[in-house]
């Protein structure tokens, strides 16, 4: 007889507890001790512009443009948006986009100029698919971009980067409720592991509060995207923007409740990366104002 | 699957000043509201809900208004909807109750209004009217759609629970009436004060539950505000049930000094890592107290509830 799998509550929050409580109530297992000695170390790119979203909140594409451009040559290395393009993706590779579709969703211009770049690089245009949904569209990809909109979560504390893919799963209800911690299982099937080649955030108008549905008393400007390889290093940069900015209400709005267990059991139960801030090294460029890093 | 409605539960007008809506509402119901609001359905499904409607009034040159009304099975579901967020600037859209019989445990207001959304209960209905774009003309288009659908719909005092919370506790801790939630899911706990992510408390939508704060009003004092937790079961033996559970849970160490037979009733306050816990469980009834500052405290303050949940339901107390 198995004894039963220990429950994670608040008091492991409060004893600092919650990795190994989650690695023993997900999977009645302490995560490897002996991972967390390796030297991990993962890059997140945020670049803000203030003339990113005009009058009315819409786009300027043109700034956007530049935005992404600068964004895709420093975080790269390379010297021309082909060239940086082409180190994350192969020519012959057929490329899915996974965008955010509803509730406060990525916006679609940003959306067009990622595939316009990767067009521009020599991607063929039928090559280039939108692959959110069901799990056939990933699994014809040899590539992803995720593409999520930042927003807080009701029921997941985040729902953005790991969030994300959760239709690929063919079963989004068994990561609803009490499973939402379960996530990053999503990212390590077959269909997705290794596939995903760069998380792009749509950082332009964030939700900080009651999300997924929008509620305009939580929507601010912040003008920018935020870009990595490291789901889990970038989720854990989107949801620092998103505490700051809680801590920035009259009285402040206070942490995130439910806290977001799924990114801490993205890193150390499914190994997807790193949620330690100091594991990460943040480089951010243009406007600085509010930047809350 | 998508439907439109042939009978929608408010009567919307045509025209909002500029803005005009199609014909028919979508209609969405327990089965398919994820395809309308996936990641959000739950909010609904937690508490008892009957059923979605949604309107898009449209308008040249100008941005949509989104009509979304929500059908539940109660008002007190309605109720609890709202009562989860009590931000934003008070409005009347002509349905407040008559009185207010919680005496003063909860806002009085029925409707609250920020930055483009209204969000509101009438009777047995929860209303999110939201302008993508706020403008002085879409704000008065947005309230008078809500004073529409709320129109004959005049809202019934709060749900009776509440009354079991105490004004105040041990004189200086005071209840706060913008954090009083109406609740029936641990999903909804979890989102204003975070337990577990485990449902230790067997909470489903025949329990009824009200979380609240009382903030200390002593000057000189910096305490975090005490958490009360007040659950109504619907039977001794479900209540017996959530006891055990809550203490394998969430004071395993405690456990194994549980009495087996509540029917005499129970309480205790255990020292946790961030305060006091009290407990008490009598019959079908539940109070747990978090974050208490001291032993003393937790005891006095626990006598204090668990003399609430013990009083004998009157015609008046809901059950």
């Amino acid at each position: 007889m198995t004894a039963p799998k220990p429950i994670l509550t608040r008091r492991d929050f409060v004893r600092g507890t919650v990795g190994a409580a989650l690695g023993a109530s997900l999977f009645g297992v302490t995560p490897q001790s002996a991972r967390t000695a390796e030297a991990r170390s993962s890059s997140v790119c945020v670049i803000r512009d203030e003339k990113a979203l005009g009058e009315g909140n819409q786009v300027d594409t043109a700034v956007l443009q530049n935005m992404l451009d600068e964004l895709l040559l420093q975080f790269t290395g390379q010297t021309t948006p082909k060239e940086a393009w082409l180190s994350l993706v192969k020519p012959d590779d057929t490329v899915g986009l996974v965008a955010t579709p509803h509730l406060n969703p990525t916006h679609a211009e940003l959306v067009d100029l990622v595939k316009a770049g990767l067009i521009a690089a020599g991607i063929p245009e039928n090559n280039i698919r939108d692959a959110q949904g069901k799990p056939d569209r990933p699994e014809a990809c040899t590539a992803l971009i995720a593409l999520p909109a930042l927003k807080a979560h009701w029921l997941t504390g985040i729902g953005t980067v790991l969030k994300n893919y959760i239709t690929f799963s063919g079963k989004p209800s068994n990561y609803h409720g009490e499973n939402n911690a379960k996530l990053g299982e999503i990212w390590n099937l077959p269909i997705v592991k290794g596939k995903t080649k760069l998380v792009l955030v749509d950082a332009l108008r964030p939700l900080c509060d009651k999300g997924p549905q929008p509620d305009p008393r939580y929507l601010w400007n912040y003008n920018g995207l935020i870009a990595g390889t490291d789901p889990v290093a970038v989720e854990t940069i989107a949801l620092k923007i998103i505490e700051e900015k809680r801590k920035t209400f009259p009285g402040g709005l206070g942490p995130l409740s439910p806290p977001p267990l799924c990114v801490e059991a993205a890193d150390k139960v499914y190994n997807l990366g790193t949620s330690n801030m100091a594991e990460i090294k943040i480089k951010t460029f243009g406007w600085e104002k509010d930047l809350l890093l | 699957m998508k439907m439109s409605c042939n009978a929608s539960p408010a009567q919307l007008p045509q025209t909002a000043g500029p803005w005009s809506r199609s014909a028919a509402s979508q209609h969405w119901d327990a089965a398919t509201i994820f395809e309308y609001i996936n990641g959000a359905g739950e909010m609904y499904l937690a508490y008892r809900f009957a059923g979605l409607d949604v309107y898009l009034y449209t308008a040249p040159g100008r941005d949509d208004i989104l009509v979304e009304i929500y059908e539940m099975k109660s008002p007190d579901d309605a109720f609890g909807l709202l009562s989860s967020d009590w931000g934003g600037d008070p409005v009347d859209l002509g349905n407040q109750p008559a009185q207010d019989p919680s005496g003063g445990r909860v806002p009085p207001h029925r409707a609250l209004y920020g930055a483009g959304l209204l969000r509101f209960c009438a009777r047995n209905l929860y209303g999110r009217i939201l302008a993508y774009t706020e403008t002085p003309e879409s704000k008065e288009a947005v309230l008078s759609l809500g004073r529409a659908i709320a129109a004959g719909q005049e809202n019934p005092p709060p749900p009776q629970w509440i009354n079991r919370l105490p004004l105040r506790l041990n004189e200086s801790w005071r209840l706060k009436p913008n954090r009083v939630c109406f609740f029936r899911s641990h999903l909804i706990l979890n989102s204003v004060y975070f337990l577990s992510q485990k449902n230790i408390l067997n909470l489903d939508q025949a329990c009824e539950a009200v979380f609240a704060e009382y903030e200390c009003n002593e000057t000189s004092a910096t305490l975090p505000p005490v958490k009360a937790l007040l659950i109504r079961y619907p039977g001794a033996d479900r209540a017996r049930q959530a006891f055990q559970r809550f203490f394998e849970a969430y004071l395993p160490e405690y456990a194994a000094n549980r009495p087996g037979d509540l029917s005499a009733g129970f309480q205790d306050v255990y020292n946790i890592e961030d305060g006091w816990v009290g407990c008490a469980w009598h019959q079908n009834h539940a109070a747990i107290l978090f974050e208490c500052p001291d032993q003393q405290t937790a005891q006095s303050m626990l006598q204090q509830v668990s003399g609430e949940i013990q009083r004998v339901e009157d015609s008046h107390d809901g059950s």
